[in-house]
């Protein structure tokens, strides 16, 4: 740059020229001085922007709140709303501090209004839902739970609302949801279960089959009574081979002679006996106590010669017999009018082994066979094992003797008449009050503990759930003042 | 006018006499004489079960017994059964077994023996499970005498199945039985003097019996036990099937017999409240006590406690709390002594160091309590915190609890809350309600103590607390409502522990509606619910209000407790302290009843208990000529009448007599006196004179009464205290016999009423 040159004037420069001339002006045409109408120009330009940052409404009220002075922040929220103020804001804010001062009803009114306003918020309608339902109010909470489902599928609605619907006994609308949540994408295993079990009992045997079948593929039917079901929902819909497929792959699942005995006997029930033992011979090696059922069916079916055949190869390969298996193989064998192969059987046991009827029944076996020593033989085994004589009662079908008691299906009439025929001592092990040394007694028993142990399983839930609450009387809690 | 009214009164017992049908058939009320048999044998089986308080006789049977009159004495099968010599005292047996027991055998020659001694036999699920073949002969007996007999089939797909009997009455209590039946063993009727009240069978299925599901007879009851009750897993919740106050009855008290009872005083539902300490020193973040740091204790005064005059509470305050040797704070003291110069207030204690877990001092070891310091609390605090905490204190301002040092646990992690000391059990009971009244004016003792933590105290502590002279309660948290929809959510009147009893709060507190203190905080003004539901159709429990002192804390549960406390205000309630519920709670297993005739009983030893109930009751009536030591009775909508009785008089004796349904119960011209019907006041020493009478009285709130005497009968009526006269006034009865009287003053202090007549 030169030096010398002058610089030229900026434009600023010339505007504060300017005015200067213009205050000169002013001042030569009013008393005011200039400075002062600048000052209260920026004084008011101050004045406009500090009330326009001063805080709204919602700050106030959040600054409110925040020092716990809830009264004032509700008093203004109520004059905006007693002024016509409906936004979804002012609604929201004022149900809360309803909710912190414990005016109930008031707080449900406004967020009625607030879901009033906005149907299609599932937001708004899961606050709303989950406000009846801590206020206790269950027909509003149904109601806004079956909108909320209508609304938009959640699992949780419809898991909660199905079992309303149940606990209060409302079988046909919790049918019916159950249909509406399933055709949402509902899947819950047991729902599912329950579904089936209600239209069987309407008579929908193929619907509850299917929908117990699409369970079990999930490997989700757990318990021996839903299995039950499925398997006789089969049969009764004419599919005994997917009933079988099925029952085999339980079967060998869970290495369960009771319930392979129990479904043995539900397809003899329904007069498929080749079926029967074609199930146990899958599921069964020679010698045990399934496959033991193999010949019973055939003496069920007059087969005894056949029968006789298995009998004597199940001895063969059975290792060590059960008191149960034992009493099972002499009866058969009895049965066949084979005495030395039950004899044979009951020498392999062991005699103490044997229920006394069982051995005072192969007794007169060996005595129609003119075996009258082997017979009082066996006869003073009785008196010693027992102290006294079998009595007539317990060798007589017909005189309540041979109800089975395991698992009982529908329409057992037949099922009375074939199977259980040959495992009738089962029976009584099965009874709550039934006979330690019945034959068989593992298939009722079994099952029968099993169930038992569900049960109690779930009474000790019920009541830790209910002692729950007075354990829970611990809350902490400040020992001195908070600051 | 008055002389056909005159007419009419003296017409009317004759024309009563002449339609009433005799008196013993008319009732159903059959004379067996003696004592009434009041103990049932719970049998269970410790194996499985664990306590007796966990047991499902406890939890679900135990309640509906309590309120026909009946108390239990556990058995476990596992111990040496009652011998058959002393059975006798024993009206029943209740069992609900499901998993096999151990020793079956032996059990069920015990139980044949038992139930042909007579002792009636209500069965919930199986008899014996797990019984051998050489019980099956015992087995078949003991079902016969239910008047079944049992197949050996079980119905496990039921699909086909229907009820083929379903008795509304009995079956379908809180939820009908569900659409599928549930599966169920197959027992058959044998005898038609045990009525089968629901029986199923599978269609199609010929020549079978029906399956019997639920049964009584003479000889007792059986219900299947799918049939019982339903759990739904996914609202966690259970309800009954069975009516079980029903099945109860019929199976164990078909005869009408007196049931001493435990809601009721005067006539009248009673109330009481008590208040657990925790919280105290909380300060309220209530506006307007939140700036002057108020207490918790202090708003609970104020707003709870100070408007109230007419509402009785029991404070029970946290010994450590006020105490700072501990880590308590010394400015609570004012608090308490505040609350406990007020009348209304009586003097409990929420034990001395807050104990959480009482199971853990019942084997106590100081070492293990060290070692668990130690797991959980830093060995000091850092020294940062050290100089936050000496701030504090000379600021004069609370320390907060994180400050408050390795002694004083701030929740349930430790097992108790003040752990400086060795626990001392003779300290945290006899000690704390020592404390307690140190705080209260002189000649104020304190009466009660009130569990703290789990409610599950042991033996010992129960003891304590009786030698300590003091009543005990707490536990059990009752609940009937739509969260929890079953009368299985109402808990009997205590638990056994051992030789001793817990006496179990009326209602549950604040805590269980507010989902452990973390909201929503109004959630307590929701225990009207249980309130109505306790109160119809049956009336199973006092009205109590409990809480703990943090519900000063915030607005919305002061809000509720207020809810509450009109609610009781409003209310046609007996208020009285929470000590004289536990001591009539405690008395109820000691009352002894005997049969003098067919319409008359013995009631003896019932301590603090004045009022026994006949259910059933619209066509009876008490007759005060051949009474002795009743003031009077009401009738509630139940259709049971409520009988009150004189504390005087020792033993009571109850007469009833037949009388035509909703007939009018004016008493005649000629009566002496008067009867109660219902009172907000207890009365005491009843003696008539002439046609008027005096009695003492005692209360809280003005003396709302309302008694039965000749119509138009006027009174004088004198009301002394000390044998000084407080106020005098006349009393006329309407035309129907009723006096209806507000005597407007205090009665905390027993005043004598003086009502006399001149006919």
């Amino acid at each position: 740059m030169n030096s010398t040159q002058q610089p030229a004037s900026p434009a600023w420069a010339s505007s504060l020229v300017r005015l200067d001339a213009f205050q000169h002006r002013l001042a030569a045409r009013s008393p005011v001085r200039a400075h002062i109408f600048v000052m209260s120009l920026l004084f008011s330009v101050a004045l406009a922007v500090g009330y326009f940052l001063l805080p709204g409404d919602a700050e106030r009220i959040a600054m409110l709140e925040r020092d716990g002075k809830t009264v004032q922040a509700k008093s203004i929220l109520e004059a905006k709303f007693a002024a016509g103020d409906r936004r979804q804001r002012t609604l929201y804010l004022l149900q809360g501090l309803y909710e912190q001062s414990g005016d109930v009803p008031k707080a449900r009114q406004t967020l009625e209004l607030l879901a009033e306003q906005r149907p299609r918020d599932p937001n708004i309608q899961q606050r709303l839902g989950q406000f009846y339902k801590l206020t206790h109010a269950e027909p509003a909470y149904i109601k806004t739970l079956m909108a909320q489902i209508d609304l938009r599928y959640s699992e949780s609605a419809c898991r909660e609302l199905i079992g309303l619907l149940r606990r209060n006994g409302d079988f046909a609308q919790e049918q019916a949801t159950l249909l509406k949540c399933r055709q949402k994408g509902y899947r819950r295993p047991d729902d599912m279960i329950r579904l089936a079990s209600l239209m069987a009992v309407d008579g929908d045997i193929k619907e509850a089959s299917l929908l117990l079948r699409a369970v079990d593929d999930l490997r989700r039917l757990k318990s021996d009574r839903e299995r039950l079901q499925l398997f006789d929902l089969l049969l009764e819909n004419e599919q005994p081979g997917e009933a079988q497929r099925r029952a085999v792959r339980w079967v060998k699942g869970g290495k369960d002679d009771s319930f392979a005995l129990a479904l043995i006997s539900a397809l003899v029930t329904n007069n498929r006996h080749d079926l029967a033992i074609e199930l146990a011979r899958e599921t069964s090696v020679p010698g045990d106590s399934v496959f033991l059922a193999v010949a019973e069916i055939m003496i069920d079916r007059d087969q005894t010669t056949a029968a006789q055949s298995i009998l004597r190869g199940w001895l063969e390969k059975a290792s060590t017999l059960e008191s149960s298996v034992a009493a099972r193989f002499v009866d058969a064998a009895t049965a066949c009018a084979d005495p030395d192969l039950a004899l044979a059987g009951a020498q392999k046991a062991g005699l103490n082994k044997l229920p006394a009827d069982s051995i005072e029944r192969l007794a007169r076996t060996l005595d129609a066979a003119g075996r009258l020593a082997d017979a009082a033989s066996l006869r003073a085994n009785v008196r010693k094992l027992t102290g006294q004589e079998v009595p007539e009662a317990v060798l007589t079908p017909q005189k309540g003797r041979r109800t089975a008691a395991v698992v009982k299906f529908t329409g057992l009439e037949p099922w009375r008449n074939a199977l259980w025929k040959r495992l009738r001592d089962e029976n009584k092990a099965a009874t709550p009050t039934g006979v330690a040394t019945g034959r068989n007694a593992r298939t009722a028993k079994d099952l029968l503990a099993l169930k038992r142990a569900r049960k109690a399983k779930t009474y000790r839930r019920i009541i830790q759930q209910k002692s729950k609450a007075a354990n829970q009387a611990i809350v902490p809690y400040d020992v001195f003042p908070k600051p | 006018m008055k002389l056909l009214q005159a007419l009419l009164w003296l017409t009317l017992p004759l024309l009563v006499l002449l339609v009433q049908p005799g008196p013993a058939t008319a009732v159903e009320i059959e004379f067996n004489g003696g004592p009434v048999r009041r103990e049932i044998l719970a049998m269970y089986d410790s194996r499985r079960e664990g306590l007796p308080q966990t047991t499902r006789i406890h939890q679900f049977a135990e309640m509906p017994l309590n309120w026909l009159g009946f108390h239990l004495t556990y058995i476990d099968v596992n111990a040496p059964l009652p011998p058959p010599d002393t059975l006798s005292r024993y009206r029943g047996i209740v069992s609900w077994f499901i998993e096999p027991i151990n020793g079956v055998d032996r059990y069920l020659v015990w139980l044949d023996e038992a139930t042909q001694l007579g002792l009636k036999l209500a069965v919930f699920s199986d008899l014996a499970p797990g019984a051998s073949a050489a019980s099956q002969a015992v087995s078949a007996r003991i079902h016969a005498r239910l008047g079944l007999v049992q197949t050996n089939d079980h119905i496990s797909v039921t699909h086909h199945a229907k009820l083929t009997v379903n008795t509304p009455e009995m079956i379908g209590f809180e939820r009908p039985v569900d659409k599928a039946l549930p599966d169920y063993r197959v027992l058959n009727l044998i005898d038609t003097t045990t009525t089968a009240h629901a029986t199923a069978a599978v269609a199609g299925s010929t020549g079978t019996k029906p399956a019997v599901l639920i049964a009584t007879g003479p000889g007792g009851g059986y219900v299947s036990d799918e049939y019982s009750i339903v759990f739904d897993a996914n609202t966690d919740r259970v309800r009954w099937t069975l009516n079980p106050f029903l099945f109860l009855k019929l199976a164990l008290a078909k005869e009408r017999m007196p049931i001493p009872d435990v809601t009721t005083l005067s006539g009248r539902r009673m109330y009481f409240s008590h208040i657990d300490g925790d919280g105290w020193n909380n300060v309220s973040q209530i506006d307007g006590y939140r700036q002057a740091q108020t207490l918790s204790a202090d708003v609970i005064r104020k707003v709870a406690i100070e408007a109230y005059p007419d509402l009785p509470v029991t404070v029970g305050v946290i010994a450590g709390d006020l105490i700072p040797e501990l880590g308590g704070n010394i400015a609570g003291r004012d608090a308490a002594k505040k609350l406990f110069a007020l009348p209304q207030v009586e003097i409990g204690s929420h034990t001395y160091t807050h104990p959480f877990e009482w199971a853990f001092f019942d084997t106590y070891n100081r070492t293990n309590e060290l070692a668990l310091i130690d797991k959980v609390r830093a060995p000091d605090l850092p020294a940062m915190q050290r100089v936050r905490r000496m701030l504090y204190t000379v600021a004069g301002q609370a320390v907060p609890v994180d400050l408050a040092g390795r002694y004083v646990a701030g929740s349930s992690d430790l097992p108790r809350t003040y752990l400086k000391d060795r626990f001392d059990l003779n300290l945290e009971v006899a000690g704390a309600l020592a404390f307690s009244e140190s705080l209260a004016p002189p000649g104020k003792k304190a009466k009660l103590y009130q569990w703290s933590g789990n409610c599950l105290p042991f033996e010992a502590a129960i003891k304590a607390t009786r030698a300590a002279g003091a009543r005990n309660v707490n536990g059990g948290d009752s609940r009937l409502d739509t969260e929890f929809p079953s009368v299985f959510y109402v808990p009997p009147i205590a638990k056994p522990v051992g030789r001793e009893r817990q006496i179990y709060s009326g209602n549950s507190n604040e805590n269980t509606y507010t989902n452990d203190w973390t909201g929503p905080f109004y959630g307590f003004s929701l225990l009207s619910e249980t309130v109505r539901n306790t109160e119809t159709p049956r009336r199973l429990k006092p009205f109590n209000l409990y809480y703990h002192m943090y519900s000063g804390e915030r607005e919305s549960s002061l809000a509720a407790i207020r809810q509450n406390l009109s609610l009781a205000r409003q209310s046609p309630v007996t208020p009285v302290a929470a000590s004289h519920y536990a001591a009539i709670a405690d008395d109820f297993f000691q009352t002894s009843l005997s049969q003098l005739d067919a319409l008359s009983w013995s009631v003896q030893n019932r301590g603090e208990l004045q009022t026994i109930r006949f259910d059933d009751a619209d066509n009876l009536s008490v007759d005060s000529e051949k009474s002795r030591g009743v003031l009077g009775y009401t009738r509630h909508v139940s259709g049971a009448i409520y009988i009150s009785l004189d504390p005087a008089v020792e033993p009571a004796t109850v007469t009833l007599k037949s009388v035509l349904p909703n007939s009018a119960e004016a008493a005649p011209a000629s009566v002496a006196g008067a009867q109660l019907v219902s009172s907000r006041w207890w009365f005491r020493g009843y003696e008539a004179d002439g046609c008027g009478f005096a009695v003492t009285a005692q209360g809280f709130g003005f003396g709302d009464m309302l008694w039965q005497t000749a119509p138009g009968r006027k009174f004088g009526l004198v009301v002394e205290r000390d044998g000084n006269e407080i106020m005098s006034q006349t009393a006329v009865a309407d035309a129907t016999g009723v006096l209806q009287l507000m005597l407007k003053l205090d009665a905390i202090a027993p005043v004598r009423l003086r009502f006399a007549c001149n006919e």
